[in-house]
């Protein structure tokens, strides 16, 4: 009797493995990343839950889909490395567009959906000072948190006209607090600030900070990008894409959508994104 | 500070001034991590308050006055334990169902849930006891809608709400400015320069614009505030070395780390600082702070 019970615990715990391993060999887990240029709290301990509710989401809308956190970084060296590890492969990321252009060939990445950041679309950039800046600010100091990225800078946000001396950019974690800089110590100020539309309007809000004035703006650029690395979301892409689009469709859609001050990832903006990648070459 | 006037007794002036110090408890919003990305669902600070009672009978008036006494005696034993408030709320919960429309009752019940919101042991019971008290604190303002003991209890537990449950954080951002922003632009004052010391730490310790709303040139604006309403009050010089060694850090002026340093030894740690009277209890966790803060900026 007893030699019966072991083997039918045996078996039990046996068939409960396997089911264990079927399942899991049915939905493999599929690596999501997310890079933000120059944001300082973009870090796994800051982040990660908020990311983690987003691979969650995408798990429970995608059809036998298992998304699962594989990190949050800021700086693009640091997103590079993360999206070259083959034992932890991510399968789906959130990067600027600059990191998209410099490695979509060696990365083969698919630009599948546009993050809509704060509700707009498309992101602008916009000089803000003491004074209006009317054409590109030869050597002057311009504070941005985007200085990991020069390149995207230099030839698509802000593109120096031939002959030019360069501006310098001099990173601030914080740009309220550059601005703030032009009230209190106008002697250790840059001369600019480079804000993103969502900063911009906090600026104009805020009392001390409404009295700068907006200058030259860039082009309407693509926002963060939501990119497919090497073909690994398979058959899950076009779920994955559907889910993204329509994230505001539903309250708990809606609700991640306020964490994440993304309401929804539509399809790029081809004509957006093809005009861009012209510039960064 | 508030004023007292002339007419006051020796008394009254004695109370009001115990009155003030039981304030100061808990005032050190340890909240951040909240807000960005670390909310996890977005969930508002709740609202709810306690269900109106009818008018205090004869025959309750007596067990309402002892129920509230003790509340408040209980809230006021040296040192103070995660025990005796636990009565003490309970108290307080039992005279809520007598009557529930006393202003100084309400935010006295606020405080005591403060307290335990920060010291319980159990992160749950933190959780708990932060919605408890914000019910204690929203009915406080639902009486006295501009209620600066009510305003600065319903900000400290939206932080601590915050703080024990991220999901709660960005809506408790806004909670904590909101109030903080009007006692500040009343001109009162409540636990030794509370609301600008919160409104700094809150300030101090979130992401920047336009994620959030922290700065830390505002953050240093809000500490200087709380220090020139309490110049000695051991919990601002706390707050204010925390922002002094970020803003050494941020503008490469090491002066100000050594000003932290300074302020440390005077106020928390060395022999000759003082134990403010009515928070031993929370002295010692002052002085923890400190030491940790130190060990951070070597």
């Amino acid at each position: 009797m007893r030699v019966f019970y072991s083997l039918v615990i045996a078996a039990v715990f046996l068939l409960g493995v396997g089911v264990s391993q079927a399942q899991e060999a049915k939905t493999p887990e599929l690596g999501l990343s997310v890079f933000k240029l120059g944001e300082v709290n973009a870090n796994d301990k800051q982040a990660g839950e908020a990311i983690d509710k987003l691979a969650k989401h995408l798990s429970d809308q995608v059809k036998d889909a298992k998304f699962v956190r594989r990190g949050v970084r800021s700086k693009p060296d640091d997103t590079l490395t993360l999206l070259k590890d083959d034992k932890n492969p991510t399968a789906l990321a959130i990067v600027s567009p600059g990191f998209y252009f410099k490695h979509k060939d060696s990365l083969k990445l698919t630009a599948l959906a546009e993050a809509q950041r704060g509700g707009f679309n498309g992101e602008q950039y916009t000089l803000v000072g003491k004074v209006k800046a009317e054409k590109y600010p030869e050597g002057k100091k311009v504070a941005t948190t985007l200085d990991a990225d020069p390149d995207w800078l230099d030839k698509v946000v802000l593109p120096r006209p031939q002959g030019a001396k360069p501006v310098q950019w001099v990173h601030y974690d914080n740009l309220a607090d550059a601005g703030y800089l032009f009230l209190d110590e106008p002697e250790n100020a840059p001369d600019f600030i480079l804000l993103d539309r969502m900063s911009l309007k906090v600026f104009q809000g805020d009392a001390d900070l409404k009295g700068l004035v907006a200058g030259l703006s860039s082009e309407v650029l693509p926002q963060d990008l939501v990119v497919e690395v090497d073909g690994r979301l398979g058959k899950h892409r076009d779920a994955t894409i559907k889910v993204l689009a329509e994230l505001d469709q539903t309250p708990e859609g809606k609700k991640l959508g306020e964490l994440l001050q993304t309401a929804t990832f539509p399809a790029p903006d081809e004509k957006r994104l093809q005009a861009a990648a012209a510039r960064y070459k | 500070m508030t004023q007292t006037s002339p007419a006051e007794s020796a008394f009254d002036l004695m109370r009001r001034r115990r009155f003030w110090a039981n304030m100061g408890l808990g005032a050190l919003l340890v909240l951040m991590g909240l807000v960005l990305g670390v909310c996890s669902s977005c969930q508002s600070v709740p609202e709810d308050t306690f269900k109106t009672t009818g008018p205090l009978t004869p025959d309750k008036v007596e067990d309402y006055g002892r129920l509230v006494a003790e509340g408040r005696d209980l809230y006021e034993a040296q040192p103070r334990n995660e025990e005796r408030l636990r009565r003490s709320v309970s108290r307080f919960d039992q005279a809520m169902t007598l009557k529930s429309d006393d202003y100084d009752t309400l935010w006295q019940g606020a405080r005591s849930c403060a307290w335990l919101a920060a010291y319980a042991g159990q992160k749950t019971d933190r959780v708990e006891f932060s919605k408890a008290g914000l019910r204690y604190a929203q009915t406080a303002l639902k009486v006295k809608p501009a209620g600066t003991e009510g305003l600065f209890y319903f900000a400290v537990l939206s932080g601590r709400l915050g703080e024990n449950d991220n999901s709660y954080g960005l809506d408790a951002v806004t909670k904590i400015e909101e109030s903080c922003k009007k006692i500040i632009e009343s001109g009162a004052d409540v636990a030794y320069g509370g609301a600008h010391r919160v409104y700094g730490m809150l300030l101090l310790r979130a992401p920047a614009p336009p994620t959030s709303i922290g700065s830390l040139r505002n953050a240093r604006k809000q500490l200087e505030a709380a220090l020139a309403k309490a110049p000695d009050w051991p919990e601002n010089h706390l707050c204010a070395a925390e922002m002094e060694f970020a803003w050494a850090k941020d503008r490469e002026k090491p002066e100000f780390a050594a000003q932290a340093r300074e302020r440390l030894q005077k106020y928390l740690l060395a022999p000759e600082a003082r134990t403010p009277q009515g928070h031993e209890f929370e002295f010692e966790r002052w002085k923890e702070d400190a030491l940790k803060l130190l060990a951070e900026n070597r």
